[in-house]
């Protein structure tokens, strides 16, 4: 029996399990329409994979921006924005109680932003936490343009 | 304690463990520093395919990569740290569409992508068959998910950066091809002086 044009694209993609995977290299070894449906596959690949050519390059900030970032983060103000942030999210869905619960004195923000994204991942599900996390990130990268407020 | 995040699988909190979990500062910063030289090219591809201008695709580039940053510093282990990138990087596109900053973002402004601000950076340029694609008929989901598989995520990878099931990326996939295999076929014959309009004409002649 012929595989399927969807079994011929996960198996292009390697994502054919390997028992699938064996079976139809074992097909097209004696199928030529399989084979030429496969290279049809491919062909349509690489014209979807035909992209413009960005590399790491292209970042004109690079490595060097988000190296920037990390190390502003650690001296400047951006810690201390991320913990109000975090702490308004917290009271905002727990009330602010909570926040003393989830926040012991002199934790680090990184800590804090841990504790707060598992909070918010039990009782909001993932997508609402994703999204409150989301909020409190808003514009805090210490070298990116504002992106809300 | 490790916790695996219930719809997020390749997201593991150490939180609970404070300190005790969080990797050192320097680890961190290799780690980082050794995913933006692998990846970033593929990041700043996607986010321009999403319809962003260089800035703001450089911008998401930079705040994802300090998001992992935070989250890493945070003792979150990152199970495919690729994915999760991706993954910021779109709901930050997304995040921007909504706020109205800068330029339309969104997949449907794919096809009127703005040309390059500067001539060397012509070869940047979104290939024809790419920007032809809203016009043959794919879906934003289906573009998305040929979007990714070009960057080489795998189907698991791509389900967890669009929140989807793996199943529904490789039928999602499988529908593009056909979308794509009926274009490549009418531009070929196309390419053969052969069109729709002429063989209709045949057709309705016989």
């Amino acid at each position: 029996m012929h595989p399927s044009i969807a079994a011929l694209i996960a198996f292009s993609d390697g994502e054919a399990n390997a028992k699938q995977s064996r079976r139809i290299a074992t097909h097209l070894s004696r199928c030529e329409n399989c084979s030429d449906r496969l290279l049809l596959v491919r062909s349509e690949k690489d014209e979807l994979s035909a992209g413009p050519a960005i590399t790491v390059r292209h970042s004109r900030k690079g490595l060097d921006g988000v190296l920037a970032a990390m190390s502003n983060w650690r001296k400047g103000s951006a810690a201390s924005e991320l913990r109000v942030r975090l702490r308004e999210q917290i009271e905002m869905y727990f009330g602010s109680q909570a926040v003393m619960v989830v926040e012991r004195p002199g934790m680090p923000a990184e800590e804090l932003l841990g504790r707060t994204s598992e909070l918010l991942e039990v009782f909001l599900g993932p997508a609402g936490a994703e999204s409150a996390i989301d909020d409190a990130f808003g514009g805090l990268h210490p070298g990116a343009s504002e992106v809300r407020r | 304690m490790a916790i695996y995040l219930i719809s997020q699988p390749d997201i593991k909190i150490d939180a609970m463990e404070g300190n005790a979990g969080t990797p050192p500062t320097a680890a961190v910063e290799l780690e980082i520093a050794a995913l933006f030289e692998q990846e970033a090219g593929g990041i700043l591809r996607y986010a321009r395919g999403l319809g962003m201008d260089y800035g703001a695709a450089d911008d998401a580039l930079q705040e994802a990569f300090f998001r992992l940053f935070l989250c890493r510093s945070a003792g979150q282990q990152i199970r495919s740290p690729k994915a999760w990138l991706f993954r910021v990087v779109r709901n930050y596109a997304f995040d921007q569409s909504r706020a109205g900053f800068r330029n339309n973002v969104g997949l449907e402004s794919l096809a009127n992508l703005p040309g390059p601000a500067h001539p060397a950076e012509c070869h940047l340029r979104v290939s024809d068959f790419m920007q032809g694609l809203p016009q043959i008929g794919l879906s934003a989901r289906e573009m998305e998910c040929v979007r990714l598989r070009t960057e080489d995520l795998s189907y698991e990878e791509i389900a967890g950066v669009l929140g989807l099931h793996i199943g529904t990326v490789g039928a999602l996939l499988n529908r593009a091809h056909s979308k794509v295999r009926k274009a490549m076929a009418v531009r070929h014959r196309q390419s053969q002086g052969f069109t729709p309009a002429l063989a209709e004409e045949k057709r309705y002649a016989s």
